[in-house]
């Protein structure tokens, strides 16, 4: 059975098909929850925005015109859509659920997690995401800044700020 | 800042990321997305209902002034504008539904929405000329033609939108 491209699942997404909407949600759902992460530093929140990012997608995907570049407007999608949590009251703490959970999960420990969620929390939302976007990787520092509506030179100040408020902010975590 | 300190940040970074979505999330997204669309065919009913309503009494009105006359029920139907409470769907079937407005007064008249095999049908006749055109509409083919004329000082619009 041939191989199908990402650009036929969206062909046929367009036209409403649920086993296509059900393949793109498989194919980038963790790396969209990750970046969405990122982007709010809340995992709950994550969760809800990266739901929101692919309802949205599939409601307006005949707008796509590239039918190739389904991932890359995913993160579009998700970077507007943290945008519109900025201004949002933090959400109520929730109870971690325990899916998924591996030894590594394990030995990571609930404080490191903690404490990386809120550093990231605590950084202004364009730092934030010149962070997610440098985690998520793949593009480079002119299609970020365009993305984020800032200059690469901007982009690339941006980056390093978060990165160095972060080191300071888990400076214990990093010494392990 | 070196490389070798990004680089252990970043590997902190994504270890502290969340491992991906929760048993069931494709699902509940097929789910949000099939309601969010429903929502929206909805919406656009009524906004195309409002949109045939409006059309309907712009020409009533227009026709009306142009015969120096203009009739009393012309307002009474402009008092059912674009109300969606009063959209009420006459058929369950997803793909062949109808919506209708009805006025009331001395001449009133109804505004129907029909769509049929993917065809949208909006139509504004004086009550009395049209008793069931609704169920005539039901079973036109996909196809219909727009046609406006003037009906006793109002007006009659039939249009086809594919």
């Amino acid at each position: 059975m041939p191989v199908r491209d990402e650009a036929s699942y969206v062909v046929d997404a367009k036209t409403g098909s649920e086993d296509a909407w059900r393949h793109l949600v498989a194919a980038h759902q963790d790396r969209l929850i990750r970046l969405a992460w990122a982007l709010t530093g809340n995992r709950e929140l994550a969760a809800d925005l990266a739901q929101e990012t692919f309802v949205e997608a599939f409601v307006r995907i005949g707008q796509l015109r590239d039918n190739g570049a389904f991932g890359a407007w995913l993160r579009t999608i998700v970077v507007r859509a943290a945008r519109r949590t900025y201004c949002r009251p933090p959400a109520m703490p929730v109870l971690e659920s325990s899916h998924r959970r591996t030894p590594q999960r394990e030995l990571m420990g609930k404080e490191l997690r903690t404490a990386v969620d809120d550093a990231i929390a605590s950084l202004e939302p364009i730092y934030r995401e010149a962070l997610a976007l440098a985690m998520e990787g793949g593009l480079t520092s002119a299609e970020a800044g365009k993305l984020v509506g800032c200059s690469p030179e901007a982009y690339r100040v941006r980056l390093h700020k978060a990165r160095q408020t972060l080191r300071r902010k888990l400076s214990d975590h990093l010494m392990e | 800042m070196s490389v070798q300190e990004d680089n252990k940040l970043d590997s902190l970074l994504r270890q502290a990321a969340p491992e991906g979505a929760r048993p069931g999330f494709a699902e509940s997204v097929v789910a949000a997305t099939r309601a969010r669309r429903r929502g929206r065919r909805m919406r656009s009913v009524v906004v195309g209902l409002a949109a045939a309503v409006a059309l309907a009494v712009g020409l009533g009105v227009a026709l009306s002034r142009s015969q120096t006359q203009v009739p009393e029920h012309v307002e009474r139907v402009r008092t059912v504008e674009a109300a969606p409470a009063e959209a009420v769907p006459a058929a369950e079937a997803e793909d062949s539904f109808a919506v209708q407005f009805v006025s009331t007064g001395e001449r009133p008249q109804r505004v129907m929405m029909a769509r049929i095999n993917g065809t949208c049908i909006i139509s504004a006749r004086p009550n009395d000329e049209m008793a069931d055109e609704l169920e005539e509409l039901l079973r036109l083919p996909a196809a219909m033609a727009g046609s406006v004329s003037a009906v006793d000082g109002g007006a009659a619009l039939a249009v086809a939108l594919r």
